[in-house]
């Protein structure tokens, strides 16, 4: 699988844009050990924040917190946060953990699924404060009103689905991916950062696109 | 359940929408139209659990040294007395159901009600045989956008129209069929730049969509468009 998706890859030849794309991570094997070995403890995270919600179990907060709250800082500052915001952000999110818990479904996500959520939307109220949008509370901030919405439709199989493919991600997806999470998409800020004309660009990313839908079509990847 | 492709900008596409979607990155706009998508449409939600589970798992990669007192703080906080916090999400306010002739789904009613400033929802007319109701959005975002609803009569064929930039167009009730196929409630149409000729024709119970443009829409020109991406049910 991991050869097959390397000849992909090679064929789309994406790789030449990537100074900036750390790619042979996401490919190299001793990452998918360290996704594994974090797929394997995720049902532990996942039992723990169930007890956060349940038991208010504190020992299972600090846990938690322990092994996340370094991530979503670097998750924070590669989204462009500084140093002082994104500490701030990191707090709130796990106040917001410790007092959201009880609403965790073990059943519906993941815990870190879950809390990345949190952060996400804790990263939006803190950019939203600094552009002064005015923002009566968190809870009615606009991404939290419709995403929580969004959240109540989510369907339990879909987990045990998704554990599943998270080992078979593309490479072209977990770059994509990887883009939209950390990058700002726009086709001009790629162009500056690889020093590839626009046009390049634009075609480079349409052979990816194109490889990746090949991979999600119904009947092919899932 | 069918997709048909002919991607032009994958900065546009409908799996770039979603994966932005799941990194909390797109604008008010398209986060209510893709949230709206969601919730009507199992295949756009399962596909966004997918990235934001993927999201989660690419998020835990690395790790940046902490404050000293970060988990102290946390701490401190999490067990300091609460000041009569209000319970915020247990009674939100609900939205006035959607009058019947919105022929709008509640939930997406309620999502259009979170974002959006006007009280009074009413369709006037946008050109012969369709109406529309425009919504403004709270929160501005530096590309100027065009959100509304609209609606098509039973067997209604739409004049050819030019827009530029992308329009995204998403079937909340009824349905329309056009050259390359049949869309009904949950279906997602993203389209792009003039290409190909395209004449929406509303079904038997007429049509009523949420589309998104960049551009306000100019019922004139015959012009043809590029269809970039239809998501089907």
């Amino acid at each position: 699988m991991l050869a097959l998706a390397y000849n992909i890859f090679e064929a789309v030849d994406f790789l030449a844009i990537s100074p900036w794309l750390p790619l042979q991570k996401a490919m190299s094997l001793k990452d998918t050990r360290n996704t594994l070995a974090v797929a394997n403890d995720q049902g532990s995270f996942n039992d723990m924040l169930a007890r956060v919600g349940s038991a208010r179990d504190e020992d299972a907060f600090v846990r938690l917190f322990n092994y996340y709250a370094p991530r979503v800082k670097s998750y924070l500052l590669k989204s462009g946060l500084g140093e002082a915001q994104a500490e701030e952000v990191v707090q709130n999110t796990f106040v917001t953990v410790w007092e959201k818990a009880s609403q965790y479904n073990p059943k519906k996500a993941a815990a870190s699924t879950w809390i990345f959520t949190v952060a996400r939307n804790k990263r939006i109220d803190a950019l939203r404060r600094d552009k002064n949008i005015d923002v009566n509370s968190d809870s009615e901030s606009l991404e939290n009103a419709v995403a929580e919405t969004a959240a109540e439709y989510a369907d339990a199989e879909d987990v045990e689905r998704l554990t599943e493919a998270m080992e078979t991600l593309p490479p072209e997806q977990a770059e994509l991916l990887r883009m939209a999470f950390f990058d700002d998409m726009t086709h001009s800020a790629i162009s500056t950062k690889t020093k590839l004309p626009l046009g390049t660009v634009k075609s480079r990313l349409r052979l990816a696109m194109d490889k990746l839908r090949g991979m999600l079509e119904p009947g092919g990847a899932s | 359940m069918k997709m048909l492709t002919m991607v032009k900008d994958p900065l546009q596409s409908l799996d770039m929408l979603l994966m932005r979607h799941a990194a909390r990155r797109l604008g008010p706009h398209e986060s209510l139209l893709v949230s709206a998508a969601a919730a009507l449409n199992g295949t756009i939600r399962q596909r966004i659990a997918q990235y934001e589970a993927h999201g989660a798992q690419l998020m835990c990669e690395e790790q940046a040294q902490l404050a000293a007192k970060c988990l102290d703080s946390v701490m401190a906080r999490i067990h300091a007395p609460k000041d009569e916090a209000p319970a915020p999400c247990a009674d939100k306010t609900k939205p006035c159901p959607p009058s019947p002739d919105l022929f709008i789904p509640d939930v997406v009613h309620g999502m259009i009600s979170a974002v959006c400033a006007q009280k009074q929802k009413q369709w006037t007319r946008a050109t012969h045989g369709i109406l529309r109701i425009d919504l403004n959005v709270r929160e501005q975002t530096p590309v100027q956008k065009f959100l509304k609803l609209m609606k098509m009569g039973p067997q209604f064929r739409t004049p050819r129209h030019t827009h530029s930039g992308t329009e995204i167009t998403l079937v909340l009730h009824g349905s329309f069929s056009d050259e390359f196929g049949s869309w009904k409630k949950g279906d997602i149409v993203i389209l792009t730049d003039p290409r190909v000729a395209h004449q929406p024709v509303a079904g038997e119970e007429g049509c009523v969509c949420l589309t998104l443009t960049e551009s306000p829409l100019r019922f004139e020109n015959p012009v043809t468009r590029m269809i970039n991406t239809y998501f089907r049910v």
